[in-house]
């Protein structure tokens, strides 16, 4: 793996980490059960690409620190209003969040796959890219009942 | 909204000059498509460039330098132009993609050939995405040039640095060195049609779109998984893919 690749692992894991920070705010909270059984698949899926993307830094020496990640992503103010949210309103306060959070990490995927280098990097942006991008949709298309 | 987090971004601000040395790892942003000469380090297209290669997000000085290497010394090779930068062969209009790892609430970005500022863009003074792309005509230029770009933050005095060696326009001599092994993300071969086998297992096909409810089998690859926790299939979930929503059977 080249620099370019462990500079994307690193943002990535950085990224997910918040995912998994967001979903674990509302996961017990959410209305909807389409958007429940989305975030728990979400949950379960990141928490495996998170590993994935520590593993292979740790391979190379380097470690995703949190400080590689200040000013990166979802905002506190973001994480607040999904703290503060009651639950009737919680289900549109994620959809907000949650869709743009993760097509900030497609776009990221997207921009590794003209640079980077390693394949096996390359195929984790191309499903980071993919699953990212079908969940905005699926988010889209989610119609809270309240 | 994002207005509430100016005032903790100024003391974050504030805190990445004293703790560049220690974390270097910390900054900022570089352009990785057409690849500039730090991506060129950082994918080792070009050797021998000592530490950019591990941080190519971190050319970061003054505002209003001209060089490539933000006059720092260690970063001095980017600044040299015998150093062989493969250009990337474009047409006249460009677009150029950042990468940033830290989002600085953003003054512009601008971009020279010589001394002329060929295109700007606001930033608004607010906090960009993880990536920015922006597209400029260069249809005033043709052959080799080398493009330097500038992101100017709007809550420090610095700026990031990025040169980006170009051939403009077709024709020219100049062998076109592919950017990267594809520009374009191959389209996913999402469902190799599994061989017809002679035991059909329930189930069927994995697909798209289609909702998997724990214990439900599909076939992908020719193998055939369990889900193992209900949801809505989507691209880049495929089966082999995620052990947390499949199992192979």
């Amino acid at each position: 793996m080249t620099g370019i690749d462990l500079l994307f692992l690193s943002m990535m894991a950085g990224h997910t980490e918040q995912t998994l920070e967001i979903v674990r705010l509302v996961r017990d909270r959410l209305t909807d059960g389409e958007l429940r059984t989305l975030v728990a698949a979400v949950e379960v899926t990141e928490t495996d690409e998170l590993e994935t993307a520590r593993t292979w830094l740790a391979q190379a020496g380097r470690s995703a620190r949190a400080d590689d990640h200040a000013g990166h992503g979802t905002g506190p103010d973001q994480l607040a209003r999904l703290r503060d949210a009651p639950p009737p309103h919680l289900d549109t306060v994620l959809i907000e969040v949650l869709s743009a959070h993760q097509q900030a990490a497609a776009d990221l995927a997207r921009a590794h796959l003209a640079a980077g280098t390693d394949e096996r990097v390359r195929d984790l942006a191309r499903r980071v890219e993919q699953s990212r991008s079908a969940q905005v949709a699926l988010l889209a298309a989610a119609r809270p009942s309240i | 909204m994002r207005r509430r987090i100016t005032l903790p971004l100024v003391a974050a601000g504030a805190m990445v000059s004293t703790l560049t040395v220690a974390t270097p790892a910390q900054a900022h942003g570089y352009i990785s498509s057409p690849p500039s000469r730090q991506a060129l380090c950082a994918q080792n297209r070009v050797p021998d460039c000592g530490q950019i290669r591990w941080e190519p997000q971190s050319v970061e000085g003054p505002k209003g330098l001209r060089n490539c290497h933000a006059n720092i010394s260690h970063f001095a090779v980017l600044n040299d132009d015998n150093r062989g930068w493969p250009a990337t062969s474009v047409g006249s209009t460009v677009t150029f993609t950042w990468v940033n790892t830290a989002q600085h609430a953003t003054r512009d970005w601008e971009y020279f050939i010589g001394n002329t500022r060929v295109a700007v863009f606001s930033g608004g003074g607010r906090q960009p995405g993880p990536t920015v792309s922006h597209t400029v005509n260069l249809s005033n230029y043709s052959g080799r040039q080398k493009l330097l770009a500038v992101w100017n933050i709007s809550d420090t005095a610095n700026a990031f640095y990025s040169c980006v060696d170009l051939q403009i326009g077709g024709g020219s001599g100049n062998p076109t060195p592919s950017p990267s092994p594809t520009t374009n993300p191959p389209a996913p071969s999402p469902t190799p049609t599994a061989a017809p086998t002679t035991n059909p297992p329930a189930g069927g096909t994995w697909t798209a779109g289609r909702a998997y409810a724990v214990g439900d089998q599909v076939t992908y690859g020719g193998r055939t998984y369990r889900c193992r926790q209900a949801h809505t299939a989507i691209a880049g979930w495929e089966p082999p893919n995620v052990p947390a929503l499949w199992s192979q059977v």
